[in-house]
C-alpha cells in the first residue's frame, strides 16, 4: 500500500500555539506518463496483430517489453525493486508462466500498486482464470463465448459470436471509458461474471439483454453462467491500494483489425465507418495506467471567519472557513480538479456536520464556511471522496474546539436585572447604612415628644 | 452429446490440421484498406517509408502520391554513404521510376567497397547487393561476397541472417547455388503455430523475407526450393492472418511475399474459400466458392473441377450430399452448388470439397481437399405459446391464455408469492411441421421503473414443447423481493434461424411479497460511490426567558426596599452630625464606596487578579481607617 502521508505543523510558534496539529493523509500512487510495462503474449503473432494499441502506448511514453508468458526469464522484480509498474497479459491460453512469474506474483504485484491488464478469450487457460478469481471476476468455462442471436456483426464466422456490444451499455464514467460515443464496439470472446458482492469491481462494458455466454456448440443444459445484461464484457478492479485491473473477455476487442473494422449489425442495415474499440480501447489503458482518474489534496487550510490563519483552538459556535484544493492529473501535468460533489465531514468519532463544499472558479479552491458546533472536543476535518473512476481522495485535519472562557459567556441579561439591581441596591444600601449606623445622633427631647 | 461433440471437433480438427488450401486470400477490400493505411502513413520524410510505400503501391498497381515532392526529398539524400540509407534511396528510385536519371557512380562504387568488405556484417551485405540491383547493376567482386556471406552465416545463422542471404545469392545469380541448400536449415527454423501457420519468430517482416528470398534464389538457380505445398500453405495461411498490418513496411512486406506465392513457378498455394454467406437458407439456397492463389487470381488456364465430396452435420450428423459437382459461374474462380435442394435439416454442416485441374499443375497437387463449415438456415415459427397463472401447490390446474406472435397479451397477468407463472410454447420452422429446438430460448422478466432484468432459460422435453414454471415466492431473492409491473419478453435465437425474435408477450404485474426481509436486500454498497446525506447540526435551543416586562417588573421591586428606606428615611429626617470630621471617617467610608465601586467595574471589565490587587490597596486602606475610626467612636463619650 502506497501511503503518502504529510504532516503540516503549523510552524509560527509564536503567533500561534502549536495545539493544532493538522494531518493531511493523502493516499495516491506514483503518477507520471510513461513507465516501465511487461506484456505478456501467447506468441508474439499477438504482438503484429495489437500493433496499434501497443503503439499508442509506446507514443505515450511507456517502455513496453514484449515477452512469451512461458519464457523462463520472466520476472516481475528483481532484489525487491519491481522492475515494471504496469503488466499486460495478453497470453490467454498459457498453462504455466515462465520463470518466476505466478499467480502470487502477479497478485503481489497488484498489492504493490502495479497495474493489470489481462485478456481472456474463449479458451482461456485456468491460471488466467484463477488471476481472475483473485481480482473479483469469474471467467465462464472453458470453450463458452458470448453469444447474442439479435446484435451480431456481418462478419461474423457463423456462430455469432462477434457480437456488437452496444455503446449505451458502457459505465457511465467518462473518466474511464472516455467521452459517450455512438459507435458501436465489437467484441468476440468470453463472459465474465462479477462479483456483485465487492463494492470495488465495476463492470465496464456489459452485453445486452440478449446476450449469454456459453459453448456455442453444444446444446444449453444448464443455466448459463452470464446472461443478459449481467453478463460482464469488460471489468475493471480498482483495489484500495488505487493499484488498477482491467480484466477483458476479449483479446480481440484490443486488435488492429477489431480497431479498423466497420461495425454493422447483421439484423440491421445501417453501418457505422469505424467501431468504437479504438477510442474505447484507449479511454480504458488511460485509465487503467493511472493517466486519468488520478486525483491529490494539494492544499488544505481553515481558520476563523475573517482572519487568514487558523487559530490555536476553535472555541464552539465559532464559524469556521475551510478550504482544500483538488488536483487532478491529466495525463501530462496537474490541473484544477471541478466538481461539485466533495462533501467536508467536522468529525469527532461520528460526524457532526457534513456539507458539500463549492468550487470557487477564482482560486480553484474548494470553500465552504460553517458553525462549529456546541459539543467541545477533538475534531477532524476530513474529506473523502470516493468516485467511480477516480483514486480514494483522503484528507484529515486535526483540529481542537473548546468550551466558552468565563469571560466569553452573555453578559447582560434583562432576566438576570432583578438580581443585578438587587446586589447593587444592597451596596448601596450597605454604605448608606454603615454612614448612618455609625454617626446618628440621638435627639431624645424629640424622641419624648413622639 | 458433449462427448459427441468433442468426438466431432476432434475429427474436424484432425481433417484441418491436413488442409491443403488455405481459407482465405487477399481480397479487393483488403487491398483497399491496404491502400489507406499507406494513404496514411505516406509521409514523404523517412526514406524507408518512401521506399516500402513506393514498392507497395507499385504492388498494389497504384501511382504514387507527389511524385515529385518525394524525388526532391530522394534528392536530397544522395550524397549519404550508410549502406543502409543508399539501399532504400536506390530501391525508392528504382520504384517510383519517374525521379529521372539517377548520379549513380558514387553510389555504386560506395556499395561495391560495402559488398566485398570484410568487416561488413550480414545486413549492410544485404543493403549493397539490393542496392546494386536496383541500380542494375552487380557486384565487381561476386566471389568476394560470397565468402563473407558464408563466413557471416558461419556466425550467425538465424533466420534474419539467412532470410538476407538467400536475397544476396539470388540477386548474384547463378553463383548463389552455395547458398541454395541452406534454405533447408531456414525452413527448420519455422515455428509452427496451431498446426495452421509457419512462422518464424519475429514476425511478418523476417517471415517474408525468408520466404521470397527462398523463393527468388530458386528461380534465379531455377530449382525448386525444399518446401513443400503443405509448408507453403501454411506460411501462407500465416500471411494472409496478418492482413491487418498497419506498417508501411509490413504492407510492402505481405504484398510482395503473396505476389511471390501466386506468381513462383514451383509451389502455388490454393485458397478455397465461402464468398459470401456460409449459410443457405430458402432465400439464398446457393453456396458460393472460391478457388483461387492467395491474391485472389485464378490458378490455372485450365478447368477447374470442384466436387463437394460429402456434406455432414446437422443434429444426428447425417450425411446430405455426396460427389457433388459445383457449377461454374461467370467468374472464372467461383463456383456455386444448389445445396438447399437438398433439403437439409436446420443445422452445422461440415463441407469436404476438392478441387482437380483438367490439366496436371506441378505446382499444384492433383487433388486439394479442403473442410469448409456451411449452414442450414431456417425460419422459425412459434406454433403454440400459452402463458397463465396456477397455484404454487399445483392444486389448481393453471389456467392458460394463447398468444400469437407478434401481438401480446391484452391483459395484465397478476400473480402473488402464492403462485407460479406457467409458459408453453413450442418452436416450428417454417414451412414444415417440425418442431425445432434452439439454442437460446429464454424469458425475460424486465421492469420498466427498476430497470431490473431477470432472464430465466426455458426448459426443452422429449417432444420438444418448451416448458417454463416460475414459483415467485422461490424466485423472490432474484426479484429482490420487488413487486411491480415487469414486461414478459421471450427471446429465441440460434445460429441457424435467420429470424430471432424478442417478443414482448406479456405484462405481469407481482403482487406485494409477504416477506419484509426487503430492507436487507438494499445492497450496502450500492451508495458507497455516492456523495452522502448532508448532516446539519441542531444546536441546543437557548433555555425560555421570562418576558421583558416580568424582568422590569422585577427589577423595580427589587429596588424598592432601598428607596422606601430611603423614603422613611427623609420622612423622619437623619441626623448624622456625629460624623467627625477626621481624615479616618472619610477614608473609610470613601474607601467601603470605592471597594463596592470596584465590584461593579469588575462586573463590567475587569478580571479576577486585576480587582484583587486594587482589592488589597481599598482594603487596606479602609480597614486602616476604619478601626482608627471605630476606636475614635468608642472613646467619644457617650452624648
Amino acid at each position: 500500500m502506497m501511503v503518502q502521508s504529510t504532516r503540516n505543523m503549523t510552524s509560527s510558534r509564536k503567533l500561534v500555539n502549536v495545539f493544532v496539529l493538522s494531518t493531511l493523509v493523502t493516499l495516491f500512487a506514483s503518477v507520471q506518463a510513461g513507465g516501465n510495462t511487461l506484456v505478456l503474449l501467447d506468441n508474439l503473432a499477438i504482438k503484429e496483430t495489437h500493433s496499434v494499441f501497443f503503439k499508442s502506448l509506446q507514443e505515450r511514453g511507456y517502455v513496453l517489453t514484449f515477452k512469451s508468458a512461458d519464457d523462463a526469464s520472466l520476472s516481475l522484480t528483481k532484489y525487491g525493486e519491481y522492475l515494471y509498474e504496469h503488466l499486460i497479459l495478453f497470453a490467454p491460453s498459457v498453462d504455466e508462466f515462465g520463470g518466476s512469474l505466478s499467480v502470487d506474483a502477479i497478485t503481489e504485484f497488484v498489492d504493490g500498486g502495479g497495474n493489470l491488464l489481462v485478456a481472456a478469450s474463449p479458451s482461456t487457460s485456468d491460471l488466467i482464470r484463477e488471476i481472475a478469481s483473485e481480482c473479483g471476476f469469474e471467467v465462464d468455462d472453458d470453450g463458452a463465448a458470448v453469444i447474442d442471436h439479435l446484435n451480431y456483426d456481418v462478419k461474423d464466422a457463423g456462430k455469432h459470436t462477434l457480437i456488437v456490444a452496444n455503446p449505451a451499455n458502457l459505465i457511465d464514467a467518462p473518466v474511464i471509458v472516455g467521452p459517450k460515443t455512438s459507435s458501436p464496439l465489437l467484441y468476440q470472446g468470453t463472459g465474465l461474471v462479477v462479483d456483485r458482492e465487492n463494492p470495488l469491481v465495476l463492470t465496464l462494458l456489459s452485453a445486452d439483454s440478449s446476450a449469454y455466454s456459453y459453448n456455442p456448440d453444444s446444446a444449453i443444459d444448464e443455466y448459463p453462467h452470464a446472461v443478459g445484461k449481467n453478463t460482464a464484457l469488460i471489468a475493471a478492479l480498482q483495489a484500495r491500494n488505487n493499484a488498477r485491473v482491467v480484466f477483458s473477455g476479449s483479446l480481440y476487442f484490443f486488435s488492429d483489425e477489431a480497431f479498423a473494422s466497420p461495425v454493422q449489425r447483421a439484423l440491421d442495415n445501417k453501418k457505422h465507418q469505424l467501431s468504437g474499440n479504438l477510442q474505447v480501447a484507449t479511454a480504458i489503458s488511460r485509465w487503467l495506467l493511472r493517466e486519468s482518474g488520478v486525483l491529490r489534496v494539494k492544499s488544505v487550510k481553515h481558520h476563523k471567519k475573517g482572519e487568514t490563519s487558523p487559530p490555536s483552538s476553535y472555541t464552539i459556535m465559532d464559524t469556521v472557513v475551510y478550504s482544500i484544493g483538488i488536483d487532478q492529473y491529466d495525463g501530462t501535468k496537474w490541473v484544477p480538479f471541478k466538481a461539485n460533489d466533495v462533501q467536508l465531514e467536522f468529525v469527532r468519532i461520528d460526524p457532526f456536520v457534513r456539507t458539500t463544499l463549492k468550487y470557487q472558479q477564482s482560486s480553484g479552491l474548494y470553500e465552504v464556511s460553517f458553525k462549529i458546533p456546541d459539543v467541545y472536543g477533538v475534531y477532524q476535518f476530513k474529506v473523502e471522496y470516493n468516485r467511480i473512476g477516480y483514486t480514494r481522495l483522503f484528507s484529515t485535519t486535526q483540529v481542537s474546539v473548546r468550551p466558552l472562557e468565563h469571560t466569553q459567556y452573555e453578559r447582560f441579561i434583562l432576566s438576570a436585572y432583578p438580581y443585578y439591581t438587587s446586589a447593587f441596591s444592597m451596596m448601596l444600601g450597605v454604605v448608606l447604612l454603615s454612614v448612618v449606623y455609625l454617626h446618628y445622633k440621638d435627639e431624645p427631647k424629640k424622641s419624648k415628644s413622639e | 452429446m458433449r462427448a459427441l461433440f468433442i468426438l466431432v471437433a476432434l475429427t474436424l480438427a484432425h481433417v484441418s490440421s491436413a488442409l491443403p488450401a488455405t481459407s482465405s486470400y487477399l481480397t479487393a477490400n483488403d487491398r483497399s484498406r491496404l491502400r489507406q493505411v499507406l494513404d496514411g502513413a505516406w509521409v514523404p520524410n523517412d526514406l524507408a517509408t518512401v521506399h516500402y510505400g513506393a514498392l507497395a503501391y507499385t504492388l498494389l498497381g497504384q501511382a504514387v502520391n507527389k511524385p515529385q515532392e518525394v524525388c526532391k526529398f530522394l534528392g536530397t539524400k544522395t550524397s549519404e554513404t550508410n549502406p543502409e540509407v543508399l539501399f532504400h534511396l536506390a530501391g525508392a528510385w528504382q520504384a517510383i521510376g519517374s525521379c529521372g536519371t539517377l548520379q549513380s557512380a558514387g553510389i555504386v562504387k560506395k556499395l561495391n567497397e560495402v559488398a566485398s568488405s570484410d568487416a561488413s556484417p550480414m545486413s549492410d551485405v544485404y543493403y549493397a547487393v539490393l542496392g546494386l540491383k536496383s541500380l542494375r547493376q552487380r557486384p565487381t567482386d561476386v566471389a568476394k561476397v560470397l565468402k563473407n556471406v558464408q563466413s557471416s552465416l558461419k556466425k550467425d545463422d538465424s533466420a534474419l541472417s539467412l532470410g538476407y542471404a538467400f536475397h544476396v545469392a539470388a540477386a548474384l545469380g547463378a553463383e548463389g547455388r552455395v547458398i541454395f541448400d541452406r534454405i533447408q536449415d531456414a525452413v527448420a527454423q519455422a515455428d509452427e503455430v496451431d498446426g495452421r501457420f509457419l512462422q518464424f519468430e519475429g514476425g511478418l517482416s523476417i517471415t517474408a523475407l525468408v520466404v521470397s528470398g527462398s523463393f527468388n534464389l530458386a528461380t534465379s538457380q531455377n530449382k525448386a526450393p525444399p518446401l513443400n505445398h503443405e509448408q507453403t500453405t501454411k506460411f501462407a495461411n500465416y500471411f494472409l492472418s496478418r492482413r491487418s498490418v498497419q506498417t508501411v513496411k509490413g504492407i510492402y512486406s505481405l504484398l510482395d511475399v503473396l505476389s511471390t506465392l501466386s506468381s513462383n513457378k514451383f509451389v502455388l498455394p490454393v485458397s478455397i474459400s465461402l464468398e459470401g454467406s456460409s449459410a443457405v437458407s430458402s432465400s439464398n439456397p446457393k453456396i458460393l466458392l472460391k478457388v483461387s492463389d492467395v491474391l485472389g487470381k485464378p490458378i490455372s488456364t485450365s478447368t477447374v473441377t470442384v466436387t463437394a465430396e460429402s456434406a455432414k452435420g446437422g443434429e444426428d450428423s447425417v450425411v446430405i450430399l455426396s460427389k457433388k459437382k459445383f457449377e461454374a459461374t461467370s467468374d472464372k474462380t467461383v463456383f456455386s452448388l444448389n445445396v438447399f435442394e437438398e433439403k437439409p435439416a436446420p443445422g452445422q454442416y461440415s463441407l469436404t470439397v476438392s478441387a482437380s485441374l483438367s490439366q496436371a499443375d506441378p505446382r499444384i497437387p492433383s487433388n486439394i481437399v479442403t473442410t469448409v463449415t456451411m449452414k442450414a438456415m431456417c425460419a422459425v415459427t412459434i406454433s403454440s405459446f400459452e402463458i397463465g397463472t396456477a397455484d404454487a401447490d399445483q392444486t389448481t390446474q393453471p389456467k392458460m391464455h394463447k398468444v400469437t406472435y407478434p401481438s401480446k397479451l391484452p391483459s395484465v397477468l397478476e400473480a402473488d408469492s402464492q403462485q407460479k407463472v406457467v409458459v408453453r410454447f413450442q418452436l416450428v420452422a417454417a414451412g414444415s411441421n417440425k418442431p425445432l429446438a434452439v439454442h437460446q430460448a429464454f424469458l425475460r422478466l424486465w421492469n420498466d421503473k427498476t430497470k431490473q432484468e431477470i432472464i430465466f432459460n426455458a426448459e426443452k422435453d422429449s417432444s420438444k414443447t418448451y416448458k417454463f414454471d416460475m414459483d415467485i415466492g422461490a424466485k423472490d431473492p432474484d426479484f429482490g423481493y420487488l413487486s411491480g409491473e415487469f414486461h414478459v419478453d421471450l427471446i429465441i435465437g440460434d445460429a441457424i434461424i435467420v429470424n430471432p425474435l424478442m417478443w414482448h408477450v406479456a405484462d405481469l404485474k407481482l403482487a406485494a411479497p409477504s416477506s419484509d426481509a426487503r430492507e436487507d436486500y438494499t445492497s450496502s454498497h450500492a451508495s458507497l460511490f455516492k456523495p452522502k446525506p448532508e448532516i446539519k447540526h441542531m444546536f441546543r435551543e437557548p433555555e425560555v426567558r421570562p418576558a421583558a416586562v416580568v424582568s422590569n417588573l422585577f427589577t423595580a421591586l427589587v429596588c424598592a426596599p432601598l428607596l422606601i428606606l430611603l423614603g422613611l428615611w427623609a420622612k423622619l429626617g437623619i441626623n448624622i452630625s456625629n460624623f467627625p470630621m477626621s481624615l479616618s471617617a472619610i477614608g473609610f467610608h470613601i474607601g467601603l464606596t470605592s471597594i463596592f465601586g470596584l465590584f461593579v467595574v469588575f462586573w463590567l471589565e475587569l478580571n479576577m487578579f486585576a480587582t484583587m490587587k486594587y482589592l488589597v490597596g481599598l482594603g487596606a486602606l479602609t480597614f486602616l481607617s476604619g478601626n482608627k475610626m471605630l476606636a475614635h467612636i468608642a472613646t467619644r463619650p457617650k452624648a
